[in-house]
């Protein structure tokens, strides 16, 4: 078996290559969302018969200016959900940054048309490229081969829309009966 | 800092808000409105609950942003 026979087996597709880290993230955002649902769930809401109503806690809320000239006025207490208190909007993935070598393996024509109107149709093979320190004996290292730097940045991720309108629902409903 | 965070005041008709830190509330602070100089702080009966919570809350967090 000569060298590029051995070599070319660990070729991928480009594409493959530089949707994986996208498709990495995207799991973690949905194994994130599971948890933080599960979360949720368990720990802001009380079940009874198939039924969720939110945990509530109490906080007091007093005027400053009444208090001032009356020591023993008193505090209103009122009830609003555990939800809206809690951090929720800090359980996102802020960025995704990939930065990787390429090696191109194998620049195919795929074009068999011999039309010359018919744009031809190329297929890229590569690998993750080893890195530069890598022993100068390693005969892939002196291969005559193209690489290519890819850097991927993902933007920050929204909270599900569900729980923003939830978020929403409860926070313009703060207010205290008169 | 992700624990500074905003509520509506409950005064009626204030229509403004209030900046919190979760880890103060906790802890016991007040914390005022700038329009109507409410002060709200957390009732002791519920420092437990909302403790408890937090905690697991951070612990979700930390154990995602390993994974
Ligand atoms: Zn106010």
């Amino acid at each position: 078996m000569n060298d590029k026979e051995d070599f070319s087996h660990q070729a991928v597709l480009i594409e493959e290559l530089l949707a994986a880290p996208f498709v990495a993230a995207t799991n973690a955002n949905s194994k994130m969302a599971q948890e933080q649902a599960k979360f949720l769930m368990e720990t802001c809401f009380d079940s009874e018969n198939g039924a969720f109503s939110p945990k509530m806690i109490s906080l007091t809320v007093k005027n400053a200016k009444e208090s001032a000239s009356d020591q023993t006025s008193e505090l209103i207490t009122f009830q609003l959900p555990l939800i809206t208190i809690i951090p929720f909007n800090s359980l996102c993935v802020k960025d995704v940054s990939v930065k990787f070598d390429l090696e191109i393996i194998s620049h195919v024509n795929t074009n068999t048309n011999d039309d010359e109107n018919e744009k031809d149709k190329t297929v890229m093979r590569g690998s993750v490229a080893s890195s530069n320190d890598a022993s100068e004996n390693n005969k892939t290292q002196r291969r005559n081969q193209s690489k290519m730097s890819v850097e991927i940045n993902a933007g920050s991720i929204p909270l599900p829309v569900g729980l923003t309108t939830l978020l929403e629902f409860y926070t313009k409903n703060i207010q205290l009966k008169s | 800092m992700i624990d500074n965070l905003k509520i509506p005041c409950p005064t009626s008709e204030c229509n403004s808000q209030i900046d919190y830190n979760v880890a103060a509330l906790i802890g016991g602070a007040s914390f005022g409105c700038q329009k109507c100089s409410a002060q709200i702080k957390i009732a002791s009966s519920s420092i437990s609950d909302l403790k408890t919570t937090y905690e697991k809350f951070l612990d979700l967090k930390n154990n995602l942003s390993k994974k």
